[in-house]
């Protein structure tokens, strides 16, 4: 979670490891506190290294839908998203007329959108449908955000 | 003579700027903004500047009987749209011989009316073709263009050769 600013851009990155950390964090913490006939249910809620195939999916559904509410701040830019083993960024265009807590705001909404977003998918695949259910409302509140908050930096200086 | 001059993209970053304003309070049931469908994106400038030119046409209509000798005597276009004024591109331009009897106080009056004429107009005409509610921004507009006529029919020193008795 992290952003700069260049030439008229503002990029917004963020580290596919710190997305694990986090989202691994949390099924722990879940984890911990359920147990079945057998004992925790650690094995089946935390999501390890070995499950890395189906959170890299979630990522891209996740970041596509990003993506849609910072659309139109993207405006003359050739490449605004870009992914690669390590990292996600988005690009948009820097038009100056914002407060600085804007931008820490949207930066925030889009670590939290990724967050949410992938222990949703998670939790449904692993059939706790009734958690899942409240990290999907977390998801959608946080792209709320994204597109509230991103207003600001389509305001043109004046 | 007096020369009007607009920025082009000065007037385009005001429309855009107040679009996001409104856009700020006009959320859906969930809370969401409706930013993308209500304001005025950077891909919405191209015709904003259309409509821009439209607004800037009709203004002049209400110029036009002052800029008639214009041409003649300055050897100039009493109307100019997104011509470089000096060294400044992108600008409006309207040349004008203000009458014997107009205060020159009200010309600064009527510098403001026009640029804000401008700017609702480009408003009202965006909400529209974008079949939104423009009443408000209409309204607005209208005002700005009723204050702008106005403005231009003020003559000072005008004096009652009757009495009222």
């Amino acid at each position: 979670m992290s952003y700069s600013k260049a030439a008229s851009k503002i990029t917004f990155s963020y580290l596919i490891a710190d997305l694990f950390a986090e989202v691994e964090k949390e099924t722990a913490a879940i984890a911990k506190n359920r147990s079945g006939d057998n004992g925790p249910l650690t094995d089946r809620i935390l999501l390890t290294e070995d499950e890395k195939p189906f959170f890299d999916k979630y990522v891209v559904d996740i970041k596509d839908l990003i993506f849609q509410k910072i659309v139109n701040l993207t405006f003359g830019i050739s490449a605004p998203v870009t992914q690669d083993a390590t990292k996600i960024e988005f690009i948009v265009v820097d038009k100056a007329g914002y407060q600085e807590a804007s931008v820490i705001a949207v930066d925030r909404a889009i670590f939290k959108s990724f967050v949410n977003g992938i222990l949703a998918q998670w939790l449904l695949k692993i059939e706790l449908p009734d958690l899942a259910k409240i990290y999907l409302l977390q998801e959608s509140q946080a792209l709320i955000d994204v597109t509230n908050h991103s207003i600001e930096l389509r305001k043109p200086s004046i | 003579m007096q020369e009007l001059f607009y920025d082009i993209s000065k007037i385009q970053n005001m429309v855009q700027f107040e679009s996001m304003l409104k856009a700020v309070h006009d959320k859906s049931e969930s809370g969401e903004s409706q930013v993308d469908d209500t304001a005025i994106n950077d891909k919405d400038l191209v015709f904003i500047k259309k409509i821009l030119k439209t607004a800037a046409d009709k203004v002049f209509g209400v110029l036009e009987p002052y800029s008639r000798t214009v041409h003649n005597l300055f050897e100039k276009e009493p109307y100019e749209f997104d011509v470089t004024y000096e060294t400044l591109p992108g600008h409006i331009v309207y040349r004008v011989v203000w009458p014997e009897k107009f205060p020159v106080t009200s010309a600064v009056l009527v510098d403001g009316a026009i640029e804000n004429y401008l700017i609702s107009s480009c408003k009202a005409e965006f909400r529209l073709k974008k079949g939104l509610n423009n009443q408000s921004e209409r309204s607005e507009s209208e005002t700005n263009y009723s204050n702008l006529l106005s403005f231009i029919n003020r003559r000072s020193g005008l004096k009652r050769t009757y009495k009222l008795f």
